[in-house]
């Protein structure tokens, strides 16, 4: 017989004698043939063994399901099971007393009651919970130890659905999800005004039935069951996901934390994104990702226009969009309201779940909400958010309202006469000026494509406060904020790095200008903090615009640093000061003639210095920009110091300094992505993270790496078509343009694509000799020039077509003339300077 | 029956993660010695399903295709260890405590039990040799925690024929397991 069908007779056997009674058994084995004896004598030997075995191997799973079947508990009856979880299983029951017909979800815990003081605790607590009757509240029945010491929970049976799915399902508006939610929140304020705090508020205990009424379960059981007593250790089946961070570190749990995991709620509810998707980490690092970072605005993370989606791609089959909500909706109200209830230190949350929901209702009223800290300026941005063609209309009739004011108050003023009307008259004008200046511009400066607008602001506004004022005032705070409007003006005009008209000259006319008035203020005034902040910023900015001309002029930077740190020991607790100090040793470290050595020293220094600030002020941009930037030009630095060692033939060199500029390059990088969430809309940081990525793919190109090099490239292409199509006025995006060619370019050259490269080289040339003619004062468009057509020289050269060569040799030579006559010393064009 | 398994390069994805996470988890349950005696595999299976259940949009259907790929992996994680166990136990002499050795609750409430998991796998590979439907069905269960419904349903078998099989295998093995201890003494 095969070892098959030997097999298979055993089985038979075995199951027909396991079937059989025991007193048939020997009847059945005597009937089988001899042939078959001893497979016969081994099933039977097995089946004894088979009591022996009891339940070896087998499962609590199954067993346990089957001991509650039908079982009973209290006056209930178990019918079937709903659903199990890691923290137990939920039955459905029935009353068995005869009494009524009532159906109930028993949830029965799979953590026992060892101890009396247990058990006690747990009916004191159930008299309590039994207590809260709210439409919105799951009663809860009756609750009680099962015979295995498990504590169970008897109540009202809830046909519904988790809120999230209710409204994914339903595709409800943003108006729709908030009253959802405002019944949740007034359940929850109800149970906290009767001194109960729910602890496990989330969606699945959320839910909402087909006729559209919330209805919250749990409430108060994870108290009974202390689930959060210890969230943190892994393989606990309860995710920290909605969990406070007050909870996760195991602190006192108040009503706050309630009205953290409410808001936690209501921002998965808007945007569709769960908490683990939000902080990008998995449940295992999730605790420690909630009690130190911080969350993007809600309206920002639903758009998730780059990089988050980019850094989880496990996570893109995520089928969570939300269609029916867009990120306009949620951005300024909804968003400061959701970001107030989840702020880390619940001090700072709302102070009860009701002034929360007051929001919310002012919110959907179209009410002033409370969320905003600086109420003054949020009016101003709430005017100017709610339409950019009204704004600027609007603004035209302030402007109007403002001449003719100004008017009125410089002749009052001249003929001395009224002075008292005069008086205040000049005191509105100047208030009017200051808000166009200061709040309007600011707001109006986050928008893309806002440049036009911007210089047109703040020399507007400054034409009023010269109409009431005079350059030789002897007013410290006036001459101040005429001296601010001075460095506005001069930055929309042509401040370097910055989305500007790129009219540089007259930039640094009005950055003089306004070191000039700041100059008299602080003479008047030398110990006004204000002014003291103001001359270091418009000495600082000064120059930065003068270097665009190639002058540097690094004494500007150090007494910009000098008064700094007076001001800094004058008032050591403004951390944004220290911040921005930290920011001018960057820029003095940029310009000083220190070797490179002695200059990376300095920016590892300001990192260390900079890491000092992080824990005191984790979300301060400045803070992170210095980081970001003097890892990138530590990064560069390293870069260029590899190509120069190629140059010279040394590839192993030029490997480990490659090898390192990558490392501070990606450093760069995260700080860059940390700042654009923190302010996603600023397309400063967009700007920054372009140049980031850049660098990033231009170094992994040095390397060789060319998929990675192509990675990083894309991805700033992608940022840069996000600015341009955003700001097609703002003339900087050409300059990245050029960079970002010149990668493209040494990728094609890396690859071996010659004819590639050539075709970049050539149409790169053009862009750049055109945008060169446009702003002939622009040094960099001068580099970039010469940069693509000595590269389209050498190609032509390689390829010898001497004619050609000899014609961009022309060209070359008038660009080496040119770049004499600047630098008062010959640059190559050679890619050092800007690679 | 139809089971919908979504499309096979999602699950192979899937698949891998899951065996990343099954791993770490079961790595840091038995590297804590006081952990050990609370392990139980099926939870570490069934919790890696929850975690990347939130993370992906598995198929309610996919869920014990799911299972019964995973009680694979459980089984070739906690083998790998208690191989690593005994290795070093030889190098060291010192004592170990008995990781190779995995605890099952096998039911509610009563006395656990405890499986040597190396003496396991090698009964287990010779049921398999025999009738790999059977070794299949051991592994499901106990290895993924699937109930005999469930694993029925993975079989395309009704469930009568689930539990005979079952019972057949797991008497066999449990003696395939008693004789081969008598062996070793």
């Amino acid at each position: 017989m095969k070892i098959d069908e030997r097999w298979q007779r055993l089985k038979e056997i075995f199951n027909e004698l396991s079937d059989a009674s025991p007193d048939a058994r020997d009847s059945i084995i005597a009937r089988i043939s001899d042939e078959e004896g001893t497979i016969a004598r081994e099933a039977k030997a097995m089946l004894d063994v088979e009591q022996e075995a009891g339940s070896f191997l087998e499962l609590d799973a199954a067993a346990f399901t089957r001991s509650m079947d039908g079982a009973k508990l209290g006056n209930f009856c178990v019918t079937r099971e709903i659903g199990s979880g890691g923290m137990g299983s939920v039955f459905e029951a029935v009353r068995d007393d005869g009494e009524f017909d009532q159906r109930v979800a028993i949830k029965v815990s799979n953590r026992g009651l060892f101890s009396t003081d247990m058990v006690r605790r747990l009916l004191i607590e159930r008299q309590i919970l039994a207590r809260l009757e709210h439409p919105n509240i799951v009663r809860l029945l009756d609750g009680g130890i099962t015979n295995e010491r498990l504590p169970f929970f008897v109540m009202e049976l809830v046909d519904g659905v988790p809120i999230t799915d209710y409204a994914a399902r339903h595709l409800l508006t943003v108006r729709e999800r908030l009253e959802l939610f405002l019944q949740m929140a007034n359940a929850v304020s109800y149970a906290h005004r009767q001194l109960v705090v729910h602890r496990d508020l989330k969606p699945n205990n959320v839910l909402v039935t087909p006729d559209g009424l919330v209805k919250l379960l749990d409430f108060g059981i994870a108290k009974v069951l202390d689930v959060e007593s210890n969230p943190q250790t892994v393989g606990t089946p309860m995710t920290p996901e909605y969990a406070s961070p007050e909870q996760i570190r195991g602190d006192t749990i108040t009503t706050a934390s309630d009205i953290y995991s409410l808001g936690m709620v209501l921002y998965e509810l808007l945007t569709g994104q769960t908490p683990c998707r939000l902080y990008g980490v998995d449940s295992l690092e999730l605790s420690r990702a909630i009690c130190s970072v911080e969350l993007p605005r809600p309206s920002y993370a639903i758009s998730d226009p780059m990089g988050r989606g980019r850094l989880r791609t496990a996570n893109m089959a995520m089928n969570d969009t939300v269609p029916s909500v867009d990120a306009r909706h949620l951005r300024g109200d909804l968003d400061n309201i959701i970001l107030m209830a989840i702020r880390k230190d619940p001090i700072r949350r709302y102070g009860s779940v009701e002034q929360f929901a007051d929001d919310i209702r002012a919110y959907l009223d179209g009410r002033t909400v409370t969320a905003h800290p600086q109420s003054y300026r949020y009016r101003t941005a709430k005017f100017v958010r709610r339409n950019r063609v009204a704004v600027s209309i609007a603004l035209a009739s302030i402007v109007l309202v403002m001449s003719a004011t100004c008017i009125a108050v410089y002749q009052a003023v001249r003929a001395d006469r009224e002075r008292q009307i005069a008086e205040i008259n000049f005191q509105q004008v100047r208030k009017l000026a200051n808000i166009v200046i200061n709040d309007y511009h600011d707001e109006i400066a986050k928008f893309d494509g806002s440049t036009e607008l911007r210089a047109k602001l703040v020399i507007d506004g400054l034409g009023y406060l010269n109409s009431i004022s005079t350059d030789d005032s002897d007013d410290a705070q006036l001459l101040k904020e005429m001296a601010i409007a001075y460095r506005k003006i001069g930055t929309v005009l042509g401040m370097p790095y910055m989305a500007n008209l790129g009219r540089t000259e007259e930039g640094i006319a009005n950055q003089e200008k306004s070191v000039e008035l700041l100059e008299r203020a602080f003479k008047l005034a030398p110990n006004d903090l204000g002014v003291r902040d103001e001359l270091v910023r418009s000495y600082a900015n000064l120059a930065e615009i003068l270097g665009r001309r190639n002058e540097n002029r690094p004494e500007l930077y150090e007494k910009a640093v000098a008064i700094n740190e007076v001001t800094i020991a004058l008032d050591p607790g403004d951390i944004g000061r220290r911040a921005y100090g930290l920011r001018l040793r960057v820029l003095m470290t940029d310009l000083s003639t220190l070797d490179d050595i002695a200059r990376s020293q300095n920016y590892r220094q300001i990192i260390a210095d900079g890491e000092k600030l992080v824990p005191l002020a984790p979300r301060d941009v400045t803070v992170l920009g210095v980081l970001a930037v003097c890892n990138e030009r530590i990064a560069n630095s390293m870069r260029w110091n590899g190509l120069r060692h190629r140059n010279e033939n040394r590839e192993a060199d030029a490997v480990a300094a490659w090898e390192t500029s990558e490392e501070f390059g990606r450093r760069s990088l995260e700080h860059r992505l940390k700042q654009i969430v923190i302010e996603p809309g600023l397309p400063m940081h967009r700007r920054n993270l372009f140049v980031a990525e850049l660098n990033l793919a231009c170094v992994l190109t040095f390397l060789k790496r060319l998929e990675e090099a192509k990675s990083h490239h894309q991805a700033a292409k992608r940022i840069l078509d996000q600015i341009k199509q955003a700001d097609p006025a703002n003339s900087e995006s050409t300059l990245d343009e050029m960079a970002l060619l010149k990668n493209s370019f040494e990728m094609a050259i890396e690859a071996g694509l010659k004819d590639k490269a050539f075709s970049i080289a050539s149409s790169s040339a053009k862009i750049a000799e055109r945008y060169f003619r446009g702003h002939s004062d622009n040094n960099e468009a001068l580099l970039w020039t010469g940069y693509f057509h000595e590269r389209l020289f050498e190609l032509h050269q390689q390829a010898n077509r001497p004619r050609e060569a000899e014609r961009l040799r022309q060209m070359l030579d008038a660009l080496h003339m040119e770049s004499l006559h600047r630098f008062g010393k010959d640059t190559p064009f050679s890619g050092l300077a800007l690679g | 029956m139809v089971v919908a398994v979504a499309d096979g390069s999602e699950l192979n994805a899937l698949m891998a993660e899951a065996y990343a996470e099954l791993r770490r988890l079961a790595s840091f349950h038995l590297r804590s010695e006081r952990r050990a005696h609370t392990l139980r595999p099926t939870e570490l299976v069934h919790e890696t399903y929850l975690r990347l259940l939130k993370q992906h949009s598995i198929d309610a259907e996919c869920r014990v295709h799911f299972l019964s790929l995973a009680s694979t992996i459980m089984r070739r994680v906690l083998v790998d260890h208690a191989r690593r166990k005994k290795r070093a136990k030889r190098g060291s002499g010192v004592q170990p405590v008995t990781l190779d050795r995995i605890l099952t609750e096998t039911r509610f409430g009563s006395e656990p039990e405890i499986v040597d998991i190396l003496a396991l796998e090698e009964a287990l590979n010779a049921l398999s040799l025999n009738d790999p439907d059977q070794a299949r069905i051991v592994e499901m269960h106990f290895f993924g925690g699937l109930t005999f419904e469930e694993v029925a349903q993975v079989q395309a078998v009704s469930l009568r024929t689930v539990m005979r099989e079952w019972k057949f295998a797991r008497t066999w093995l449990y003696q395939h397991m008693k004789e081969g201890n008598h062996e070793n003494r």
